[in-house]
């Protein structure tokens, strides 16, 4: 997936000791956004169904 | 690409790299064979000093390959190096697979005269795969440089696709996203 590296990096940035509390919310915020965004692309392209071709 | 035997796809790709130099004439001249790496050798780092692409510097104003930079002998040469950098980066010779990608990078933006193209954005998450490997308990500050290089490679690909939120590109993006999981395969 062409921003699945982005969601592992910010997936282990939120996961580093020093990584605050807003800084996680923000992380976890953006990386929602990317996973809404690709099922959206999917289910326009291929319909509902059929989400399991892209992954 | 996927190898079941990374020792031998790398001894195999820098094999390939010596034959297109030699075949293409893109080899600086009096320089050693890239050495086959095996089991018993120490690492041998490739040296990108002897790539010749300073053809690439003119290209404009060569009529050959101007309308057809995909079929430029360098592109092949390019893509070799590439699964090369990307050999090195699962073996976590990182240093080694970073300098083969920004070299790659660099020989892309000349090829097609941008940054901002899809192989250019391939490379671009290449990296930002190679640098999360790179991530341990005591250094993590690869994780930032992965995050820019993932943001500049989406924001490549996005560009090109002409996203617009909720807009009909739509598909232009899911074409965009289907090249790239094609190259990762």
């Amino acid at each position: 997936m062409y921003n699945g590296n982005l969601v592992t990096a910010l997936s282990i940035k939120s996961s580093l000791p020093g990584t605050s509390l807003a800084e996680k919310e923000q992380y976890k915020v953006t990386m929602q956004q990317i996973v809404d965004k690709n099922l959206e692309i999917a289910e326009a392209a291929y319909g509902a169904e059929s989400i399991h071709l892209l992954y | 690409m996927h190898f079941v035997d990374f020792g031998n796809a790398e001894a195999q790709l820098r094999n390939i790299l010596e034959e297109e130099l030699n075949y293409y004439g893109l080899k600086k001249a009096d320089s050693a064979p890239f050495k086959p790496a095996t089991k018993e050798d120490t690492f041998t780092p490739i040296d990108l000093e002897e790539i010749n692409i300073g053809g690439l510097d003119n290209l404009e104003q060569t009529d050959e390959f101007l309308y057809s930079r995909n079929s430029h002998p360098i592109k092949k040469v390019l893509e070799t190096v590439l699964m090369l950098a990307e050999v090195f980066a699962f073996r976590l010779k990182s240093q080694e697979a970073l300098k083969l990608f920004d070299f790659v990078e660099v020989g892309y933006s000349k090829l097609f005269g941008s940054y901002n193209t899809i192989p250019g954005s391939y490379v671009l998450q290449q990296k930002a795969e190679c640098l999360l490997k790179m991530v341990t308990e005591r250094d993590n500050t690869p994780v930032a440089k992965a995050v820019e290089q993932a943001e500049k490679s989406i924001k490549v690909i996005e560009e090109l696709a002409g996203k617009k939120d909720g807009g009909a590109e739509v598909n232009n993006c899911l074409l965009a996203l289907r090249i790239q999981t094609l190259a990762d395969a």
